[in-house]
């Protein structure tokens, strides 16, 4: 038998414990049987006498006590550190995942065998939190994270959030726990957990997914899952990772290889297309540019700045990305409606909806689309979504017959665009080109000046105007390294309005899908990629997506990521209430009704309070607008050290 | 109709008017005593804030500004019963007559706001125009980057924008393409002769803008301003 060596650590004490409890269950020789049962008295040194259980007894006792050096239950090895090294070879710097036992092995890895750095475990309470944070943090940092789920329940909770990058073209390496092998899998639990095609829960919004069933096999599908998501158009993609996988050790080391990753060229369009477009462009008298999520890089909005240059082509952007800058002359996104009845030639970049910019159909109980543009008007659509669409979900949006339709990523486009453009603009047509400049620098002035005019007209209402709020906010941080890591959809868009956004990373549009909840964590994932820059990140958060993942707050409080949170709080799913308002209308019954199921209202949610029992900073409600700029300036303060604050500010509805 | 329930009278006593001087009101005089006030608790009962804003400042997703008040009375009455574009209509049975005249008077009465130039956060975005006295004036700022800056003694065609811009956009859009009002593109063609005299003698439903708060010199340019937008269709 094995004699324990003195000293011996973590082993030794586990096997001293064990004596000294075996001494106390089990009956010493000429002990009776109660004297082993177990007490809640303290623990009394064995009598005098009293003979000590060997410890060959206490073994036969035990049964598990192991006092072989080399333990059968330690695992040296296991798969999930090669795991790990996949995701440190793809530079992923952050997993985020609310615990599961189905990838207990890969999150031990990430902690101790990676150390907890690149990636660090960020811990969400909510599975929803952990995949719209790793959206909102791939729009900033322009590469996906890791977002780790735990099997079918856990991917359940994450599915909507995953739609949502799916809608928005975010890239993302979802990794669901499974337990695959039904003879390994532990009684109940793991049953219950588990399921034979995990990834079909999910399948019709992620670009791709797989099943390895080797450590061999999950380093190639990791790697061609990165690149997948990583090409155009960027989508969530998945892979399972089966414990067993996880846990056993791997068993021949020498014979692992991590294939080279590399970069996927986007896809460009034909050449010939593109020569057919720049030849429309420069024979349009009244061109117009339509843009959605064209910029994927910071080079992406050089590019169209160049291009609407080029042709004084007034830009409106549908802000799906920042990819026209708003303090630019040619962004004219506020005269969307004329502009767009006007053009002749329109070109549209990674639209999402082209059918729903170009035509007019109110909801109204009978909907006949009207088209906005005129017959003679000619159509572009570039997007690399026409190479990738699904049958089952319909954000594919309704068809539009364009006049040249090219699938391809427009961003990867736009200098051969540019240089055809180029080279087609003879003198006199420059000329023409030039005389557009005037009226329209005309027009962007009178655009914001008319912004302005409106958020004057509840400047000093109570509960605050969007208006007033926005432009508080911009006050305060238009002199530091900001960045708007939330949309203002709701708040009537003043930030594209009024702020001067110029750079990328300053604005990341939306949700996409519009699944309510994305907000808050998306914020708290681009705020987590802006800490790394240095930046000041700012949300405006509506009440009601926060209520749907309130956790977030915990997060954003635990891991320390600084982001100013000011509430766009009008007490209600406001959007709601005006449906419920039509429906009673067109009913013509009941309008006093409309809040019935539609507010957030009695109690009225005390969201500072909330987010102080989670350890954000913060103030509120504030229902007075001249309290606003003090508290700004006390919540920035906070942000700035390096922390999160929250401000409840009690507003008009849009 | 059933009252209210409390918090909804809670709402209305946060809503503050918008401070500012008030635009002469045509009715303003003959406005009952209480009927305002009983007209905001209906303005949010009936659902009017969700769209227009407590304040009647209108939101550009939902709905427009109501403040300052540009319809006539019986203007505003019947656009409430027959709206245009999505706004759901006001029945008689949802909106009794006398609950609509307290809505009307309440809106009426909400006084115009400070007005951006007034507004340090938002001066530098007002360019200025040509005005005549009885209209506020904005002074020219500095531009912005990507601007032009623009002298404060403006050409005839800015004077005209911006009267349309302060006067007209609310009910005919920003750019004439209608909205409480009809659009003024893609009809017959009209001279800055009829289009001054429409001005000066409006139709039923349009409110009455001359000689006050719009001078002669101000229908002109608006009229020209007007005539030759429209004209580019």
């Amino acid at each position: 038998m094995n004699t324990p060596e003195p000293g011996a650590g973590r082993r030794g004490f586990l096997k001293g414990s064990l004596l000294i409890g075996a001494a106390g269950l089990a009956p010493a020789a000429g002990g009776s049987a109660a004297d082993a049962a177990p007490s809640s008295a303290p623990h009394k040194p064995p009598s005098a006498g009293a003979a000590v259980p060997t410890e060959a007894r206490a073994q036969r006792e035990t049964g598990w006590l192991d006092t072989d050096p080399e333990p059968q239950a330690q695992v040296r090895n296991p798969g999930s550190d090669f795991m790990v090294d996949l995701l440190k070879r793809a530079n992923v710097q952050y997993v985020a995942a609310t615990p599961g036992s189905t990838f207990r092995g890969l999150q031990e890895s990430i902690v101790n065998y990676g150390g907890n750095r690149n990636p660090e475990f960020i811990s969400c309470v909510h599975e929803e939190i952990s995949a719209a944070l790793a959206h909102g943090y791939a729009k900033v940092a322009g590469r996906p994270m890791a977002c780790l789920v735990h099997s079918n329940v856990g991917l359940q909770h994450a599915s909507m959030a995953i739609y949502n990058a799916w809608c928005d073209r975010a890239p993302m390496m979802v990794l669901a726990g499974n337990a695959l092998d039904a003879a390994t899998r532990r009684p109940w639990i793991e049953w219950l957990h588990a399921q034979t095609d995990v990834a079909s829960l999910v399948r019709d919004f992620v670009k791709w997914d797989d099943t390895p069933v080797s450590l061999q096999h999950y380093a190639e599908s990791f790697v061609r899952a990165y690149e997948i998501s990583m090409t155009p158009p960027h989508e969530p993609v998945l892979l399972v990772v089966d414990s067993d996988l996880q846990e056993h050790a791997v068993e021949d080391p020498g014979k692992l290889r991590i294939p080279r990753m590399g970069v996927v060229s986007p896809p460009a369009a034909e050449p010939e297309a593109v020569e057919r477009a720049a030849e429309m462009l420069v024979a349009a008298q009244s061109p117009l540019i339509l843009a959605d999520r064209v910029a994927r890089t910071p080079a992406g909005v050089d590019l169209l700045v160049e291009l609407a240059e080029l042709l004084n082509a007034p830009v409106v952007d549908r802000g799906g990305r920042l990819n026209m800058p708003t303090d630019h002359f040619l962004n004219q996104s506020g005269r969307q409606q004329a502009l767009v009845s006007t053009a002749d030639v329109i070109l549209g970049l990674e639209l999402t909806d082209v059918f729903g910019l170009l035509n007019a159909m109110p909801d109204l109980p009978v909907r006949t689309p009207r088209s906005l543009i005129g017959e003679q008007t000619k159509v572009i659509a570039i997007s690399a979504n026409y190479a990738y669409m699904r049958g089952n979900v319909q954000d594919v949006q309704r068809f539009f017959a364009a006049d040249l339709t090219m699938a391809a990523d427009a961003q990867a486009c736009l200098p051969q665009l540019i240089e055809s453009v180029r080279r087609r603009l003879r003198p006199e047509k420059r000329a023409a080109v030039s005389a557009r400049e005037a009226p329209l620098r005309i027009a962007f002035r009178d655009m914001r000046a008319a912004a302005a005019s409106e958020a004057a007209l509840s400047w000093d209402a109570s509960p605050v105007g969007t208006g007033r709020l926005s432009m508080e906010i911009w006050a305060q941080i238009k002199h530091l390294d900001w960045a708007l890591v939330s949309s203002a959809g709701g708040a009537s868009q003043w930030p594209q309005r009024l702020w001067d956004i110029n750079k990328h990373h300053q604005f990341i549009g939306a949700d996409g899908g519009y699944g309510m909840g994305y907000g808050a964590p998306a914020a708290a994932g681009a705020a987590l990629a802006h800490r790394d820059a240095g930046r000041i990140p700012v949300a405006i958060q509506s009440d009601g997506d926060l209520m749907v993942l309130p956790g977030t707050l915990w997060t954003l409080a635990h891991h320390r990521i600084p982001l100013l949170m000011v509430m766009h709080n009008n007490r209600a799913w406001h959007q709601e209430t005006m449906h419920l308002q039509r429906m009673s209308s067109r009913r013509n019954r009941g309008v006093d009704n409309a809040h019935i199921g539609t507010v957030l209202d009695d109690p009225a949610i005390d969201f500072a309070r909330m987010a102080q029992s989670m350890g954000v900073w913060a103030e509120g409600p504030i229902t007075d607008p001249e309290r606003l700029a003090p508290a700004l300036t006390r919540a920035l303060n906070i942000v700035k050290s390096g922390r999160p604050a929250l401000l409840d500010v009690v507003t008009q509805p849009r | 109709m059933p009252l209210r329930p409390l918090r909804h009278l809670f709402w209305a006593s946060l809503v503050a008017l918008p401070a500012g001087p008030a635009l002469p009101q045509p009715q303003a005089a003959t406005i009952p005593a209480g009927q305002a006030q009983h007209g905001r608790a209906l303005y949010q009962a009936k659902g009017c804030y969700q769209c227009h804003g407590y304040a009647g400042q209108g939101a550009s997703a939902t709905g427009p500004a109501l403040a300052p008040s540009r319809l006539s009375a019986p203007g505003f009455a019947a656009y409430v019963r027959r709206p245009g574009g999505q706004m759901p209509p006001y029945s008689a049975k949802l909106l009794p007559d006398a609950e609509l005249a307290a809505i009307t008077a309440y809106v009426q009465s909400l006084p115009r706001s400070r007005g951006a130039a007034q507004i340090p956060l938002l001066a530098s975005y007002v360019v200025a125009t040509n005005r005549s006295p009885q209209a506020p004036t904005a002074r020219a700022r500095p531009a912005r980057t990507g601007t032009p800056a623009v002298a404060i003694a403006a050409p005839v065609a800015a004077v005209g924008a911006g009267v349309y811009r302060g006067s007209c956009s609310a009910c005919h859009g920003g750019e004439l393409q209608g909205g409480a009002g009809p659009s003024l593109r893609g009809g017959p063609v009209r001279s800055a002769e009829q289009v001054a005299a429409i001005v000066r003698n409006p139709p039923a439903g349009m409110p009455r803008l001359f000689p006050t708060p719009l001078s002669e010199a101000d229908v002109e340019a608006v009229a020209a301003y007007v005539s030759r937008t429209a004209a580019r269709d």
